[in-house]
């Protein structure tokens, strides 16, 4: 919870790192003994993070050379095998998390930004200007958030930076309305009332007393939008609008001549859909997980 | 109720017009020239010109929109820049394609959600929950695109078989062909739906069955099946209903995706070569037709709703 701890006199914060460091490690602990399942899928996302960062070390080959060992079975030179140009796809995979790492938290970061900005003022301010900006929520969420991607992506032309605005811009309307119920019941406690009759501005009062009660909410929404960001983004590289076809990403790896090659050589179709499906089901746990630790009241939703 | 339902349309015009704005000005902001596509490198600036004219694209923007408007109204959504053919025409081909996927699937999520979801609350933190739930996170994480690629791969190298992926049979031609062919997507489509509808079936299920006349029902010596089925269910669906109604909008989206895979000539590849293309006229259509499916399926949920929950009176 955010709480804002304010040194007392006498009390400088600085002697307190021990302590506090200790208090991290007990939560940690706790939250493993209490949410294995959790803990796990931190594991892997810290995992992922540690593939994307140490990608040119863990792979076995470069990613992007062809050689004429078309169609090789997953061996001792190709731990996953070979693809339809020779390319090694242990290391296409190991280079893949790069990107799906950079799209997903670059999109849920302007997807959280942009909607907890929108949620919190339409609510603040109430009545017209609620129901004005909800209308345009409404708009945006009568899409199916892969159509609405797929019509951003392909009009604007697909760029890393397009697909991570276009998944971002898909996920704001979905955290502004989620992040809305809470402020309205939130503004009408008496401390908000407090700080407003004491003469505080409205974005002060939003900033300093309504938005640290929802930051664990925040924190939930968004690392539980972490998995279907990456979904987003491998079902754009399937259909060919995510990156460059040279930088190797799971979507892509599914996609185009690969698809025509799979009855013979099954591992195309295995692995890059492995690796997906994993890092979105830990992010997913990770959310639940989270959900149930910070914000009982959202548990079962 | 009547007045409600009316209330409701009126309210879903703001809606539609900001979606068919949108929509209307970002085709033609981003850059990406139709003419130019269409007439390709060759052509010439008058040549190009022509064709916009010809199309009526140099007109100002408020002018072209309301002269969209005004033949949406009259069921004339304008011709495709690229093949000629009216956007209706290319609707009708292409909608019930996609939305018999889409419907197919809402049936198949409901068919298999629910039952695993009270069986999951039954038989609350047993094995059998465990795995129900297990699985359901699972299908939550696997892209709808992959399952279909596996779908057709390992049964053929394991036994030599494969759903259908070629030739189109219309409903009211064959319905046992249609059906087949349709069936495997329509499952891939729903699995991650079936997921939802599962975890959200079994913790309402658990709701209910807490509450008080649950437990009256069972100490007046009521049969557990019928209290389960009758009084449990009834109530636990209400949430359920809801979430299956505004799933079909999000499974028409997913139908576009697998649509690909299996090759089904639905809205998916023509919305995407439409994007592709800058075929504006056609892009709004199919725009309208996500907004309209979505505000309408919306207002029936909420009708649903007053049904099922004779509490709830509009």
């Amino acid at each position: 919870m955010a709480v804002t701890t304010k040194a007392l006199p006498g009390q400088p914060g600085l002697t307190h790192t021990p302590h506090v460091s200790r208090r991290v490690a007990g939560g940690l602990w706790k939250f493993t003994r209490t949410k294995p399942l959790g803990a796990a899928s931190a594991l892997v996302a810290i995992g992922l993070v540690v593939v994307a960062v140490a990608a040119p070390l863990i792979a076995t080959h470069d990613p992007r050379e062809m050689s004429v060992e078309r169609f090789q079975a997953p061996g001792a030179d190709f731990w996953f095998g070979s693809d339809h140009l020779g390319r090694d796809i242990f290391s296409r995979v190991v280079y893949g998390s790069q990107l799906s790492l950079i799209i997903s938290l670059t999109a849920v970061t302007i997807g959280t930004v942009a909607g907890t900005f929108v949620g919190l003022t339409s609510a603040y301010i109430g009545g017209r200007v609620d129901l004005v900006i909800q209308r345009f929520v409404d708009a945006m969420l009568s899409f199916p958030g892969l159509v609405f991607a797929i019509a951003l992506v392909g009009l604007v032309g697909p760029s890393i930076k397009n697909v991570a605005i276009a998944i971002g811009i898909v996920t704001a309307p979905s955290m502004a309305r989620i992040i809305r119920g809470p402020v309205f019941a939130i503004k009408e406690n008496a401390y908000v009332e407090a700080a407003r009759a004491t003469g505080g501005n409205s974005w002060r009062v939003m900033a300093r007393h309504i938005l640290p009660n929802i930051t664990p909410l925040i924190i939930v929404i968004s690392t539980s939008r972490l998995g279907a960001a990456i979904l987003i983004e491998s079902g754009l590289s399937f259909l060919g609008l995510g990156p460059s076809p040279d930088t190797p990403t799971w979507g892509q790896m599914l996609s185009g001549d690969a698809l025509y090659a799979l009855e013979i050589a099954w591992w195309l179709a295995l692995f890059p859909g492995l690796a997906i499906t994993l890092v979105v089901l830990s992010f997913n746990l990770l959310g639940d997980a989270l959900r149930d630790v910070m914000d009982p009241h959202l548990r079962g939703r | 109720m009547a007045k409600y339902i009316v209330q409701r349309l009126i309210l879903a015009i703001p809606v539609i017009i900001i979606v068919t704005v949108g929509v209307f000005i970002l085709v033609r902001v981003i850059p990406g020239d139709v003419a130019a596509l269409r007439l390709g490198a060759q052509a010439t600036p008058e040549q190009l010109d022509q064709f916009r004219e010809q199309h009526g694209l140099l007109r100002p923007l408020p002018i072209q929109y309301g002269d969209w408007v005004w033949g949406a109204i009259r069921g004339d959504l304008d011709r495709s820049l690229w093949e000629g053919r009216a956007v209706t025409t290319v609707i009708i081909e292409k909608f019930p394609v996609t939305m018999e996927l889409a419907i197919l699937s809402v049936i198949l999520s409901a068919a298999i959600g629910v039952p695993l979801g009270v069986l999951s609350a039954v038989k609350q933190d047993t094995w059998v929950d465990q795995l129900v739930r297990f699985v359901a996170v699972l299908f939550l994480a696997i892209p709808a695109f992959w399952l279909a690629i596996l779908i057709i791969t390992f049964p053929s190298i394991w036994w030599s078989w494969t759903p259908p992926t070629s030739g189109w049979t219309h409903l009211w031609e064959n319905p046992a062909t249609n059906l087949w062919r349709i069936f495997w997507p329509a499952m891939v489509i729903s699995a991650s739906s079936v997921a939802l509808i599962l975890r959200l079936t079994r913790s309402s299920m658990l709701e209910v069955l807490r509450q008080d006349f649950i437990r009256t029902a069972r100490s007046k010596g009521l049969a557990d099946r019928i209290v389960l089925y009758r009084h449990a269910l009834k109530n636990a669906l209400i949430p359920v209903v809801t979430v299956l109604g505004l799933q079909l909008s999000v499974l028409l989206g997913g139908a576009v995706i697998v649509e690909q895979v299996f090759a089904i000539p639905g809205m998916g590849r023509s919305m995407l070569q439409a994007v592709f293309q800058r075929d504006y006229p056609l892009i709004q259509g199919y725009v309208l037709v996500f907004a309209t499916v979505y505000v309408l399926m919306n207002l029936l949920v909420d009708v649903a709703y007053s049904y099922l929950d004779p509490r709830i009176r509009y």
